[in-house]
């Protein structure tokens, strides 16, 4: 029996919080949910903590969970993560988890489950940044345990934090994407403290590790759009992937990156080697000995595992990307 | 293997009758009846029956199932009787805790809220569904399996007037849905069983190298890994072949040929 004739659709069921009725946010995640069972519940841990979930299994039919943020609306970045040289960098967390389903992803692993929690109160959010910018510059990653602009449709989070970045200079947003949905903020105004980032890889990469992602050209095709508004885009090659025929893989796909896109609109481009701490690895093991995350032997670094060559993997890159950037664009 | 429990043997037969299952007759703490990958027990009723009951089945298959199922019926104010309901939250009335079942499969039922309820409710204030073993079912299980491998399934049997059900009743209002719950149970059955990845041949190529090589507890596991590795990557396994035919005599022997392998394996 094929997989989709077992599983529901994904947000067949929305587990919405009494607590959260009210706000505006949730009457129209609901509308847009049309065939959702809706199951109220007091607190989204309730469903989203419990023990001995299946997180892969529950990849195949994502539940939502609508939730109110009630403390930490930001948190500092961590220290495996670019800051692109900002001292305060913090990230957010308006949605946990991710409608993708990359091989590679922290996110496995992370919770108990797989489910989609969209905290409705962007309201809070906003007061807690303009609590931290009252009297210095933030950097703050809105795509950090999610994909932010790939649930712009659902969400309309994106538009309202473009919305917020127009009022708080002092506040300067990273929205980083995978997915190819730039139409539903391309008709914004986007002011220069939101950067818009895409995390590209090759196809090959793409087909086998990025399950449920858009392909390099529609990625491709949303930067292209974006570029054709005067947007300086960042470009995220990360997290480093190997594969057989590696040079020739990424070479091509560097290439490729630069013949469709103008490269005086790329703002900067960041290349990030596969990292995570030994714990971390050992919890994704357990979710899944067979993944194709372990088609090559990780070995222990300084507190996290990576390829054993990944400097070199790293390397390579960065000296493609030099025959078409300048150095100082590349972290 | 599928485990269903129900309450009373009324509510048990038609499904009995359907998965043409026997009873196990060394049983002597509940009825307990079998079949091919399908087990059932008899509870009685309430919620010490039901959660001692489902512990005592659970334990005796060694913790593992590809699922179990409460079958019973329930009383509602607002369903019509005989309607077949897959609970999606379930209530317990004296301590004020709910439960979540994950519903993952396609199924044809109506979904709803179970409460369950130490006493027999008469005109109270239920919203959906009640009953008397639903939340002791579940909770007791969450201690050993995963929320989408435990499911409910509720049949309206009265609408809470009080009146006295005779078992042929609750056979029949069970009967009438049993193609539902045997599609559903199927559904789940195919949904959580696993596959196993390193199949009958990779076992042997494994332990056949690990005898003839004579390698260590350590180098066992790391064959293993880049085994593994390799297998995902896609690669022909075949490879491996010429060193099954290989028996060594000393430890240096072997594990000139291991590195090799893991050379192979890792290229």
């Amino acid at each position: 029996m094929k997989s989709s004739e077992l599983y529901l659709n994904s947000f067949s069921h929305i587990y919405v919080e009494r607590d959260v009725f009210e706000y505006e946010k949730t009457t129209d995640i609901l509308r847009k949910v049309v065939n959702g069972q809706v199951i109220v519940i007091d607190n989204y841990k309730d469903v989203f903590n419990r023990p001995k979930q299946d997180f892969l299994l529950q990849k195949k039919s994502q539940k939502l969970i609508l939730a109110k943020k009630r403390d930490e609306f930001l948190y500092k970045g961590s220290e495996l993560c670019e800051n692109f040289g900002y001292k305060h960098f913090f990230y957010t967390s308006n949605i946990l988890n991710c409608i993708y389903d990359c091989e590679y992803c922290y996110l496995r692993g992370l919770y108990n489950s797989s489910n989609i929690v969209i905290f409705v109160n962007i309201e809070d959010f906003f007061r807690a940044i303009d609590e931290e910018t009252k009297d210095k510059k933030i950097y703050v990653a809105l795509s950090y345990d999610s994909d932010i602009l790939a649930f712009e449709g659902l969400t309309g989070f994106c538009n309202d934090y473009i919305d917020y970045a127009k009022k708080n200079k002092n506040v300067l947003f990273e929205i980083r994407t995978k997915s190819s949905n730039f139409n539903f903020i391309a008709k914004l105004d986007i002011p220069e403290n939101v950067i818009l980032a895409w995390t590209l890889l090759p196809d090959d990469v793409i087909k086998f590790y990025e399950n449920k992602t858009p392909s390099l050209d529609l990625r491709l095709k949303d930067i292209k759009a974006a570029q054709s508004k005067g947007l300086r885009v960042r470009l995220s090659i990360e997290p480093i992937i190997k594969v057989r025929n590696f040079e020739k893989i990424y070479k091509d796909f560097i290439e490729k990156v630069f013949k469709e896109l103008d490269k005086n609109l790329i703002r900067d481009i960041n290349v990030g080697a596969f990292r995570m701490s030994k714990e971390h690895i050992k919890r994704i093991r357990k979710l899944n000995p067979y993944s194709k995350i372990f088609s090559y032997k990780f070995v222990n670094k300084e507190g996290y595992v990576s390829y054993d060559d990944e400097e070199n993997l790293r390397e390579f890159i960065i000296s493609e990307l030099k025959k078409y950037i300048e150095e100082e664009k590349i972290y | 293997m599928i485990l269903i429990q129900c309450a009373l043997y009324s509510e048990a037969k038609p499904l009995i009758e359907k998965f043409r299952l026997s009873k196990n007759m060394k049983e002597n703490y509940f009825e307990v009846f079998e079949g091919d990958n399908i087990k059932l027990i008899v509870s009685g009723y309430g919620k010490i029956n039901a959660a001692a009951s489902a512990v005592y089945f659970i334990t005796k298959n060694n913790l593992e199932c590809e699922a179990f199922v409460n079958i019973g019926i329930a009383g509602s104010l607002k369903r019509k009787i005989r309607e077949a309901v897959l609970i999606n939250k379930i209530e317990d009335n004296d301590t004020g805790r709910s439960f979540y079942p994950d519903i993952l499969i396609k199924h044809s039922f109506d979904e709803g809220t179970l409460e369950t309820f130490s006493k027999i409710v008469i005109k109270d204030m239920v919203e959906d569904l009640c009953d008397m073993e639903g939340s002791a079912f579940f909770e007791a299980l969450s201690k050993f399996l995963p929320p989408h491998k435990l499911q409910v399934i509720k049949i309206v049997s009265d609408n809470l007037d009080g009146k006295r059900l005779n078992h042929d009743f609750v056979y029949d209002v069970i009967k009438d849905n049993i193609e539902k719950i045997e599609d559903f149970i199927v559904k789940l059955y195919n949904a959580n069983k696993r596959e196993k990845f390193l199949d009958d041949k990779d076992e042997t190529i494994l332990q056949g190298i690990s005898q003839n090589l004579n390698l260590t507890e350590f180098q066992k596991n790391e064959l293993i890994k880049q085994y593994i590795s390799f297998k995902i990557r896609g690669e022909d396994i075949n490879i491996l072949e010429p060193f099954l035919q290989i028996k060594v005599k000393t430890k240096n022997e072997g594990k000139k040929y291991y590195n090799e392998i893991i050379r192979t394996l890792s290229k």
